[in-house]
């Protein structure tokens, strides 16, 4: 497994945890726009970026949570592999 | 520039040229061609309905040019075509001198933004630029540039400069010069500046190539459309919804003055979709805005649909750099509040800075500060909640049950309720004021809960419908670029549904030329296609506001700003009145030429405005002494042109009368009314024995109760013991605010009236003086309630004595009364209007044998 792949798999687990729970996890893939389908809220942003810190060890600053670096599993994960 | 960084090759403005072939090209240009139809249809549309401004009409007609020119040019030219037609909008709006200066001030404030110096020293140098030019806008210095700029210029810069700077300082995006000039300069923005906010980064995320745009130019089109139907609901609920607080007297009236401001927000959403709309005609797909912000569920759905730019604008600039700084030392809860509070905060204090940058004032309202805290503590409450117990989401369709349905209707109608208290506190003049109109929702009669039970529900279907619409457009719109992928049978079926829908709007427009409306239904077209017609509200507030300063129409009152936009400042100010200290607080000047209303006013020797005449009667003239309001004093015509003169003349150049000569003394003065009038007839008119003493009237249930509330008020002792007793027994005292007091005195200014022509009546009959009382209608279409008025006086006036001549009709045969005013904010007759009005008075005086 890739560390992409690894990233991303945290954090899917992560986010049908916390936001989806029950929801079906094959319907959440690595292109799911979690912006725009209203899954990333401000408040959920901010327990994604709190996740993201303590589970990978990184500090992401203010200027970079926003939908360009965390809209889908793959962003997500670029930006983890960027601090890292 | 020497931050040009990050420029993929989607993003870069320049797509590889070996790259985009001609077929590829031809295909473009091939789908551009229907957007460019319906755009040609929407321009129609603008200029049909006059929408926003004859600015805007031009503006978009230049945007529509320039999305033609950009099918034909090549990709690298298109942002150099963007800021070239942003130049001559701003050219078109304010002229080539003016627009130089504001890219010229532009120019220097983004050239600052990229010296070749640390950071830190640019932050200082554009501080040191923004104080000068705020001591340019508050008027310590004076520019060499007109101040006619400075909405626009504030619109471009207040709020853009420092989120451009924020992403600069982040490397956030790609910069440069084509860049910079696109976003600070972008076209609308010269016709909106209401829209200030733009992110920067979001907006060249999502920048288009000129290939992959049709979809992108065909979401554009439609929301221009969705914007100019919501600029015409806004014209019918500004129409249909103009309610005065003193008028209201049950419970549906008092809802429909709560819920008015709320929903005149459509203006501003309206033009929010048309500047978002034109932007993606230019491939920048900038996020929907004000997306359904009436079905919001919570204050936090709310929050996030009235005005996403401006959220995601505090949450870059204030929230998240608060929160992540906090986060570190507080728990994210206290985290959350604090930041919350602070951001709610700022935009308070940021309002009134906007406010500063585009009407040079620093507003601190009360009505503010109660919103925004309303505002700040009902959002922090739910995103606390939220926090603590999270939000169901969903990639799937939820299964839906009777109960989840009610729900969702519940808070829906809970949360649109809630917020329209806020917003009918942030409207309103006065507390009391408002407090009276809630003390009416209690007053509910079958007809109020027939539409109390409709509003409720049809919000409540209206939440459930689009919440299963919403979750069909989510779950299509959870696919990578889905929201993006247009077919081409979904493009030529939205060029259908915008055609149609234009083609339907200009129907609305150019059938009365050919088809038969009925007036009721003509009198709604009329309301949609003119812009500087006012409702009924705003109407008597500018009738109200040239006597009384209530001028303040700023805040919640566009229209009727626009249409003191253009009134001279000294309009109202007569220079032959002369200040008194005691009622009626002014009189007028003999022998003055002064200006007034956009004409030369003379008084003669006497104090009245018209020609001389002699103390004493001449023999075999009838005389008449004239008493009235600015109507009949002919403010804004020329002095001959009067329509006293109209009729006095004809009088006497008409053979056949029963005295060989008539006179009609003009003792009418702006501003009187009928206690006025009674103290001026005692006080200037029986040394000139007059015949008869005509008084004109026609509002004079109004006035009277303006003169008791101006002596209850303190303004002056109360000239009659009448309005003393009436203003006690009403509970009228000097610090009750007006509209209240105008609401308190309603039931007692029908007495009043009486005993103010009692006496006029009297003191005729003791100087052998015939009392006529001469209804005299301004250029208007009276309301059921006025004209309701209107009748009840001409019957105290016939029941205290008065003759009658009614001239009430003399416009009933004129369709358009507008070209009968003086001018577009002054609806006094004009000398069309006098001429008609001294014409029937003549035929009155004529064809009565008492004369």
């Amino acid at each position: 497994m890739s560390e992409t792949q690894e990233i991303q798999g945290k954090v899917k687990a992560f986010v049908l945890r916390e936001f989806l729970d029950g929801e079906d996890p094959a319907a959440l893939g690595p292109e799911t726009r979690l912006f725009t389908t209203g899954i990333l809220d401000s408040i959920a942003t901010l327990k994604l970026v709190a996740f993201l810190e303590k589970e990978f060890d990184i500090t992401i600053e203010a200027h970079e949570a926003d939908a360009q670096n965390l809209d889908t599993l793959v962003d997500i994960a670029r930006l983890v592999a960027s601090k890292r | 520039m020497t931050e040009a960084v990050l420029r993929p090759a989607s993003e870069s403005g320049r797509a590889p040229a070996a790259a985009v072939g001609v077929r590829a090209r031809m295909g473009a240009i091939m789908r551009a061609l229907p957007v460019l139809a319906q755009l040609v249809l929407m321009a129609l549309v603008v200029r049909g309905f006059a929408l926003e401004s004859p600015a805007f009409g031009r503006v978009f007609a230049l945007a529509v040019a320039g999305y033609a020119l950009q099918m034909l040019l090549p990709d690298g030219l298109r942002l150099p075509l963007f800021a070239a037609l942003s130049a001559g909008g701003a050219v078109i709006v304010f002229g080539p001198a003016q627009a130089a200066w504001l890219w010229a001030v532009g120019l220097a404030l983004i050239g600052l933004a990229h010296l070749p110096l640390p950071f830190g020293w640019r932050i200082a140098a554009i501080l040191v630029a923004g104080a000068a030019l705020a001591l340019f806008r508050g008027g310590v210095w004076t520019p060499p540039w007109s101040p006619i700029i400075w909405p626009i210029f504030g619109a471009m810069f207040m709020f853009r400069l420092i989120v451009y700077l924020y992403d600069l300082r982040n490397r956030a995006a790609p910069f440069g010069f084509w860049r910079a000039l696109a976003y600070f300069f972008m076209l609308p923005t010269v016709c909106f500046p209401l829209f200030p906010v733009v992110d920067y980064k979001t907006m060249w995320r999502g920048w288009t190539r000129a290939e992959d745009a049709a979809p992108v130019h065909q979401r554009g089109v439609e929301w221009i459309l969705r914007g100019l139907v919501q600029l015409l609901l806004y014209r019918l609920v500004y129409h249909s919804f103009s309610v005065d607080a003193a008028s209201v007297q049950h419970a549906s009236q008092a809802l429909v003055y709560l819920v008015r401001p709320y929903l005149l927000y459509l203006r501003i959403c309206g033009s929010f979709h048309l500047v978002i709309g034109m932007m993606h005609l230019y491939g920048f797909a900038l996020p929907a805005t004000s997306h359904n912000w009436v079905l919001a569920s919570n204050f936090t759905d709310y929050w996030r649909r009235i005005n996403i730019y401006w959220k995601d604008f505090l949450q870059k600039i204030v929230f998240n750099p608060v929160y992540f700084r906090l986060s570190k030392r507080m728990g994210a809860a206290a985290s959350l509040a604090v930041a919350t509070l602070i951001a709610f905060f700022a935009t308070w204090a940021l309002h009134s800075y906007q406010w500063f940058w585009i009407r040079k004032a620093f507003p601190v309202a009360w009505q503010d500060i109660v919103f925004w805290s309303a505002m700040g503590t009902a959002v922090l409450a739910n995103m606390l909640i939220e926090a603590r117990r999270g939000r169901r989401r969903r990639l799937t369709r939820p299964v839906r049950s009777a109960r989840t349905e009610l729900g969702l209707a519940l808070r829906t109608v809970a949360t649109c309720a809630t917020i329209v208290m806020c917003w009918a506190v942030w409207s309103t003049r006065s507390l009391a004021e408002l407090g009276r109109v809630m003390s009416k929702l209690a007053v509910i009669g079958p007809a109020d809960l027939a539409w109390i039970v409709a509003g409720v529900g049809g919000l409540g279907l209206a939440a459930i419908l689009y919440e299963r619409r919403e979750q069909a457009v989510l779950e299509r719109a959870g696919t990578p670029d889905a929201a993006l992928r247009v077919g081409p049978l979904s493009l030529s079926w939205g060029s259908l549904r915008v055609g149609a829908a234009a083609v339907a709007l200009l129907g609305l427009v150019y059938a009365p030329l050919l088809l038969y409306y009925p007036p009721a239904m003509a009198d709604v077209v009329d309301q949609l296609k003119n812009p500087l017609r006012l409702n009924r509200g705003d109407a008597a507030m500018m009738d109200r506001g040239y006597y009384e300063e209530l001028t303040d129409v700023s805040r919640f009152n566009p229209e009727l700003a626009q249409v003191y936009a253009q009134k001279p400042l000294d309009w109202d100010r007569c220079w032959a009145f002369h200040h008194l200290d005691t009622f009626p607080t002014f009189e007028m000047l003999p022998s003055r030429r002064v200006a007034f209303m956009g004409v030369v006013m003379t008084t003669n020797r006497w104090a009245m405005r018209d020609r001389d005449y002699t103390l004493e009667k001449p023999p075999g003239t009838c005389r008449i002494a004239l008493l009235g309001d600015s109507q009949a004093m002919g403010g804004g015509t020329d002095d001959r042109l009067t329509f006293e003169n109209v009729a006095e003349d004809k009088l006497n150049a008409t053979p056949g009368g029963r005295h060989p000569r008539y006179e009609i003394l003009n003792f009418a003065i702006a501003g009187y009314g009928p206690a006025a009038r009674r103290w001026l007839l005692h006080r200037s008119v029986w040394r000139f024995h007059p015949d008869v003493v005509m008084v004109t009237a026609v509002d004079d249930l109004v006035w009277v109760a303006r003169e008791t509330v101006g002596g209850a008020m303190g303004r002056y002792a109360p000239p009659f013991p009448a309005m003393d007793q009436a203003a006690r027994e009403a509970g009228i005292g000097r610090g009750t605010p007006y509209e209240v007091a105008m609401a308190k005195i309603q039931p007692y200014r029908e007495r009043v009236l009486r005993d103010v022509y009692d006496g006029i009546v009297r003191e005729c009959r003791e100087h052998g003086a015939r009392p006529v009382a001469v209804f005299i209608p301004q250029p208007r279409r009276e309301t059921p309630e006025s004209l309701v008025d209107i009748r009840r006086q001409i019957e105290v006036a016939r029941a205290a004595g008065f003759q009658i001549i009614d001239l009430l009709d003399t416009y009933d045969a004129t369709a358009d009364l507008a070209p009968l005013w003086v001018a577009p904010w002054d609806r006094h007759p004009n000398v069309h209007g006098h001429a008609m009005l001294g014409e029937r008075l003549y035929e009155a005086i004529r064809n009565d044998p008492g004369f």
